[in-house]
């Protein structure tokens, strides 16, 4: 069979993709800390060995395309809006920097969704339950917590006139932030492309801040995902035409001669 | 007998390699960078037969998309990046789609280095800033730039695949004059969706129309073999 059909039908599952990548940034859209996908498609190319019709007598290697595949499909982590909750234990990260948390087995992971809680034992959580590697309790008489842009923790108990001091918040950031492997939950876990993390104060250089009662929404543009939905069902139709012109083709060459 | 079919014949094995190529365009009319490629025919000498198809690759500039990514680059101008391989190879290549490894260094979406005139581009720090020639700040000194090379001759460059040319024996590395680097922007492909149609469109007809020139010698040979000299 002639190479179109499957250099089409390449076309088709790349557009295809596309759109599952799209439809999933726009599901997410208003989770937090989501970070949207991107997909990169790359050629697919082998080399010719007809000499009959192409025929270069240079030095050239001619090379025929098969078509498109998918080089690889990212995150991007770009920043997301901040929003103001006025929930005290709601904090976002401005900047770069993840917070770490543990999970059940003791394995570590990062995360931007910083909407805290405590848990019953006075330990601090985030909303999805993981517990903070930090380790900081908020005993149960304290009634206002602040949390600085350093990532201090203090508390008042009643009308106490100074704070007692809770703990420390720390961020953790990578040298390839874009190589984490992501887990779900907008938890990502330590690659070996992502290189180790490098742990630091917030307000430090180099580290993002802490606004207390801020959360980071995720990073979705809607108009640059409607963008690209037209661009991919566009893509899609015009595969769908080539197919349906090699089937034509095909079909008189089977009637060559009747 | 006069070699007309396999003339025929070459005709529609050049036109579904013409369809072929139209097909491999169009899958990648979202494909960073990529350039759409024609088949053209060579100029004929006097022999009978189909023409032969020459490969030639369109390197008109593709859009610019923007990305706010920080390490998407776009060329406006002529120029390619310098990516270097595993085993020392350099190629060029238009897809400025870059990101970081474990260690800090620049790499294309393949892992292959991105070189700059001092060497790999290293960056350690986030907020260093690119000017349109290519050259990286870092708190306002200069750490690296980017090497955008312009090749004299377009035809001589041969496409590996994935984006990649390389260059051909004779072509030096010589540094531009003239690109300019654009952050957080992404070429895309350049393929013209109408030309594409109108290519398959007149391949179809073309098909067809060698179709039809079979019948015809088909119906020639009827007549020839059992029509003459019939009673």
């Amino acid at each position: 069979m002639i190479d179109a059909l499957y250099i089409s039908e390449s076309g088709l599952n790349a557009q295809e993709t596309l759109i599952n990548v799209i439809s999933n940034n726009i599901a997410n859209s208003n989770t937090l800390g989501f970070k949207k996908n991107r997909v990169d498609f790359i050629d697919l190319v082998y080399k010719s060995n007809d000499t009959n019709s192409i025929a270069d007598s240079k030095d050239k290697n001619n090379l025929v395309g098969m078509g498109t595949g998918i080089g690889s499909t990212s995150k991007v982590f770009t920043p997301g809006e901040m929003k103001a909750t006025n929930n005290p234990l709601d904090i976002a990260i401005l900047g770069e920097g993840f917070l770490e948390v543990e999970l059940e087995g003791n394995e570590l992971a990062y995360t931007r969704a910083g909407r805290l809680m405590v848990d019953n034992d006075g330990f601090l959580r985030t909303a999805n339950g993981h517990k903070l590697t930090s380790n900081i309790i908020v005993p149960s008489d304290v009634t206002n917590v602040l949390i600085s842009p350093e990532g201090q923790v203090t508390g008042y108990v009643n009308l106490a006139e100074e704070p007692i001091q809770l703990g420390q918040i720390d961020v953790a950031k990578f040298s390839s932030v874009s190589n984490l492997t992501e887990i779900g939950t907008s938890l990502y876990k330590e690659s070996n492309d992502s290189g180790a993390p490098i742990y630091g104060k917030p307000s430090d250089s180099g580290f993002g801040k802490i606004i207390q009662g801020h959360t980071e929404i995720s990073n979705v543009s809607m108009i640059e995902e409607m963008v690209n939905l037209t661009l991919a069902q566009r893509g899609y139709q015009l595969n769908a035409r080539i197919l349906q012109v090699s089937d034509q083709m095909l079909e008189t060459i089977n009637n060559l001669r009747r | 007998m006069p070699k007309i079919l396999d003339v025929l014949s070459n005709s529609i094995t050049n036109d579904i390699q013409k369809l072929s190529n139209v097909s491999n365009n169009v899958a990648n009319v979202n494909t960073t960078g990529f350039k759409s490629i024609s088949l053209v025919e060579k100029t004929q000498n006097s022999s009978f037969d189909a023409p032969t198809l020459i490969q030639k690759i369109d390197f008109t500039n593709g859009n610019l998309t923007k990305t706010e990514r920080p390490y998407d680059f776009a060329i406006q101008g002529n120029g390619f990046f310098v990516a270097e391989s595993s085993n020392g190879e350099l190629y060029l290549t238009r897809n400025g789609s870059f990101k970081l490894n474990s260690e800090g260094i620049l790499t294309t979406s393949s892992g292959m280095t991105v070189l700059g005139e001092s060497g790999p581009i290293e960056i350690l720090e986030s907020n260093i800033t690119i000017d349109s020639s290519g050259s990286l700040f870092s708190n306002g000194r200069q750490i690296n730039q980017l090497t955008i090379v312009e090749p004299d001759n377009l035809d001589s460059l041969s496409y590996k695949g994935s984006g990649l040319y390389s260059l051909g024996l004779g072509n030096d590395m010589s540094s531009n004059n003239t690109s300019s680097v654009l952050r957080g922007h992404l070429e895309s492909s350049n393929i013209s969706s109408s030309q594409q149609m109108i290519e398959l469109i007149q391949l179809s007809r073309h098909m067809q129309s060698t179709q039809k020139a079979v019948q015809s010698y088909t119906n020639i040979l009827d007549s020839g073999i059992n029509k003459i000299g019939s009673q």
